[in-house]
């Protein structure tokens, strides 16, 4: 692809150096022109003497200007001499006529050089234009060598017919393009004695080379209405000339058309190309007139038209490297896919064929064209990694900008935006929330999963079953036998009735006296409660509370297991309950008073049994470390402990009706 | 010990004559294994176990194990109350066990109204039969009719080989979760045959994960 490009530089070169030569005017010979044209592309190290200062005073000048566009426009409106521009398109345009003969004569082939045969003819009253432009280019040309105006025609034809190669190229390299353009552009400096100040800035060879290089179209005001007239002239036969490239397909036509109709509104680079030579002055003129917005977005639509989003640099040197290797392959003709090239190609050397005794020159300008090449290469990819670098700062991926090019676009970032935000506050809403419910539920979720919860869940249906059944004996009985039921039921009540907040039991002897107290006291609730798994659990905890781990065990983890094991040891103490009270259902013979007093025993002993396991861990605590956050969890782990305290209860009275239907049988 | 996070808890009831092997079914439901000696259960007993219903959702099992032994019978009827579903469970070499089952049927109805509540239809041992087909007092034909005319799911399971236990189970969940979807069943105040998960560390962010694809491929 970039082959053909790299192709048409070369012949770019020659098609200059030889206008330049054949130009009246022309003060250097073609050879000289190009080996220094040469050297300036690659680096600001002019050979001819004559453009030492020149060269260097542009490069230093369009360093410090490259941000300020409007001042460079003031200083190409100052630096015009109307009269010479007047010379100038006189001479240019005989000039031209004398290389379109040229072109005529030994590029038959060529679909540029039989279209610049026909620009001539098509042009009417050269001078007339000269002096209607004279007038416009008087806010904007600063050329002030003929032989410069003989170069940029030039350069324009050559610019033309890269674009008709580039057209086949699907506009994916632009930056060769840009290249090309400034290397003629720097040509034509070369050739000129006085460089103007805007000649300068159009050939910045610095990192804001997109800008410069890039010569943006002239927008449709800067454009006299001669050159408007001229350029619809001369796009058919522009659009001509690209169906008569034998390489270009169907896409390569559509490109070509469509940019054309922008740029008779003057919004695209393809307009100022294909206006020829009247609108290369204007547009080597105005290119410092338009503004630093106008490049940076022209560049940007190419770049994201092209869908490559943000190209890589590295991508662009490979692409580069690939290109040198193709243009080695392709000088074998050994090339098919790219006819394009070919086609250039012959009609290089047909018109170096055709320039007969300036051949020798020809190929002088030729192997001088390699070197152009690479430092043109070159200076592409720092052009193509500092562009990248502008549009990308503060840009990341291109996303504002692309959103700001592509209306369609818009959509999807915008959603994408909002989606993200929404993702964002939703996640932070829900961290929020898990944390509270992560503190709040923890003993809960514990308890459900020991499954402490199902017992009491369990026991509570058992007690609602019981409570329905004494309503409906109570409705059943009248008179004494229901006053004497209900007084029984009362008493029952009152018997299960806890004692108010206990004083700690001596503490010395507490996991025996736990042990024995609760068998003793299950053991004569009811002979079958299954009551071996609580002791299991306390034990387990207070080995845990005894073990190196528990020394060892940050604050938070001895805050984990406290909650873990309070919630372990609540649950076996809610099947204790609901075992109690299925059991208490099917038993036959009761001793209410009895069962009363051991359930209220049974409660106090395990709320006793929870407030101790709690001070256990606090203490574990204490002596691990002491920090603030100890004192926290003290009071959580104490807070825990009387929920659970309050389950035991719980469960106690739930057991209370299932007494009471015992006592009333 | 934790339990993992789930979107619904379903309560089922396991019901049906005394030894059928209702224990002996939970035990290797829950635990993978089986226990050739066990204790009749007194009351009820509880186990619990993760299962996924088809699109993803993870439901957790609460599956109250009732006494079978009549002495026990009054007590074992208030837990029907607060159950989605229940598992008729027989024993395929017992057959009285089978037909008790329209009674337990009745007696299931009854105490979950006014809910509606999912059964299936489970009969166990199924690996005394494979060993010896003569011990087979039920038969699969009669049995499947019997499901059919009642519109039950019906499965015959091993709970000492494992045969089809699990199926027993993800039919039933299944159901129930269909249910939830068309709109039948609800989560609902003051019944807990239907709960939501539990909002826990993680947990919430699962669910949200669980519930969106569920949303968007109805829409």
């Amino acid at each position: 692809m970039a082959t053909s490009d790299s192709e048409e530089f070369e012949s770019a070169d020659e098609i200059v150096d030889v206008n330049s030569a054949g130009g009246k005017k022309g003060q250097k010979s073609a050879s000289k022109g190009a080996e220094s044209k040469k050297t300036s592309s690659e680096k600001p190290q002019p050979s001819s003497d004559a453009n030492k200062s020149v060269l260097a005073a542009g490069d230093s000048k369009t360093a410090s200007k490259k941000l300020e566009p409007s001042e460079s426009v003031e200083k190409a409106a100052s630096s015009i001499d109307e009269e010479k521009v007047f010379d100038m398109f006189d001479d240019k345009t005989s000039q031209r006529e004398k290389v379109f003969d040229m072109f005529d004569d030994k590029t038959s082939k060529r679909p540029l050089a039989s279209n610049a045969g026909k620009n001539p003819v098509k042009e009417p009253r050269p001078s007339n234009i000269g002096k209607k432009l004279g007038s416009k280019l008087g806010t904007s040309v600063s050329a002030n060598d003929k032989s410069k105006l003989g170069t940029s025609v030039s350069a324009k034809e050559t610019n033309v017919k890269s674009k008709v190669d580039i057209g086949s190229k699907k506009r994916s390299d632009e930056a060769p393009q840009k290249t090309d353009k400034k290397q003629v552009s720097v040509a034509a400096i070369k050739k000129s004695e006085g460089v103007s100040k805007s000649s300068k800035e159009s050939h910045a060879d610095d990192g804001w080379e997109l800008e410069d290089g890039f010569e943006v179209p002239v927008s449709n005001d800067a454009k006299p209405k001669h050159q408007q007239e001229f350029e619809k002239e001369l796009f058919p036969v522009l659009n001509k000339l690209s169906s008569l490239t034998t390489s270009t397909k169907d896409d390569t036509t559509q490109q070509e058309e469509k940019p054309s109709v922008v740029g008779d509104s003057g919004a695209s680079s393809w307009s100022a190309w294909g206006g020829w030579g009247v609108s290369s002055i204007l547009s080597t003129a105005t290119e410092s007139v338009s503004t630093l917005t106008s490049h940076v977005s022209a560049g940007l639509n190419t770049v994201l038209e092209t869908g490559l989003g943000a190209p890589d640099p590295q991508v662009l040197a490979e692409t580069i490297e690939k290109e040198k290797q193709e243009k080695e392959s392709e000088a074998k003709g050994d090339n098919e896919d790219k006819p394009a090239t070919n086609e250039s190609e012959t009609a290089d050397t047909e018109s170096a064929i055709g320039f007969g005794g300036i051949g020798q020159l020809m190929s002088g300008v030729s192997q001088l064209g390699t070197k152009v090449l690479t430092g043109g290469l070159d200076t592409l990819e720092t052009l193509g990694k500092k562009t990248m670098e502008v549009l990308q700062d503060g840009d990341p991926g291109l996303r504002k900008k692309r959103a700001l090019f592509f209306q369609d676009g818009d959509k999807p970032v915008l959603s994408q935006i909002l989606r993200e935000a929404k993702e964002s506050a939703e996640k932070s809403d829900k961290m929020e929330v898990e944390k509270q419910a992560a503190k709040r539920v923890h003993l809960e979720s514990l308890f459900d999963d020991y499954q402490g919860l199902v017992h009491l869940e369990a026991l509570e249906m058992l007690s609602n079953q019981c409570q329905l059944k004494l309503q409906s004996v109570l409705l059943a009985l009248t008179g004494d036998e229901l006053k004497d039921l209900q007084e029984t039921l009362e008493q029952v009540k009152e018997l299960c009735e806890l004692p108010d907040e206990e004083e700690d039991d001596d503490k010395d002897d507490d996991d025996v006296d736990f042990k024995d107290k609760l068998t003793d006291a299950v053991g004569q609730l009811c002979r079958d409660v299954p009551h071996a798994k609580i002791f299991e659990v306390s034990q387990r905890i207070d080995d845990w509370l005894k073990s190196e781990e528990a020394k060892a065990a940050s604050p938070l983890a001895v805050h984990e297991k406290a909650v873990a094991s309070m919630a372990e040891f609540t649950s076996v103490s809610m099947e204790i309950f609901h075992r109690a009270a299925e059991l208490l259902l099917i038993k036959t013979a009761h001793s209410t008073a009895t069962e009363a007093e051991c359930l209220t025993q049974i409660t106090t002993i395990l709320c006793v049994h929870v407030s101790r396991m709690a001070t256990k861990f606090t203490m574990l605590l204490t002596e691990n470390s002491e920090s603030k956050e100890n004192n926290k969890i003290i009071t959580t782990i104490f807070l825990e402990s009387a929920q659970c305290s309050s389950y035991i209860q719980d469960a106690c009275r739930l057991v209370v009706p299932v007494l009471q239907v015992g006592a009333a049988n | 010990m934790v339990d993992p996070i789930f979107d619904y808890q379903f309560r089922l009831i396991l019901i049906g004559d005394s030894t059928v092997g209702k224990s002996s079914l939970l035990k290797y439901f829950t635990d993978g294994k089986f226990a050739e000696i066990s204790d009749p259960t007194v009351g009820v007993d509880f186990f619990a176990r993760l299962i996924e219903v088809k699109d993803g959702a993870r439901i957790k099992l609460q599956l109250w194990d009732t006494a079978g032994q009549e002495r026990f019978r009054s007590i074992t009827k208030s837990y029907y109350r607060n159950s989605v579903g229940a598992l008729l469970v027989y024993d395929v070499c017992n057959r009285a066990s089978f037909e008790h089952i329209p009674a337990w049927m009745m007696e299931a109805r009854r105490h979950i109204e006014p809910h509606r509540p999912v059964f299936a239809l489970v009969g166990c041992k199924l690996d005394l039969v494979v060993s010896n087909p003569a011990r087979r007092e039920v038969t699969e034909e009669e049995v499947r009719d019997f499901a059919q005319h009642h519109d039950l799911y019906f499965v015959e399971t091993s709970a000492k080989t494992g045969h089809q236990v699990e199926d027993a189970f993800a039919a039933i969940t299944q159901e129930v979760y269909n249910r939830i979807q068309s709109g039948e069943y609800k989560v609902e105040d003051g019944w807990d045959g239907i709960k939501t998960g539990f909002a826990r560390p993680g947990g919430f962010d699962f669910n949200l994960v669980e519930a969106e694809p569920a949303k968007s491929s109805c829409c």
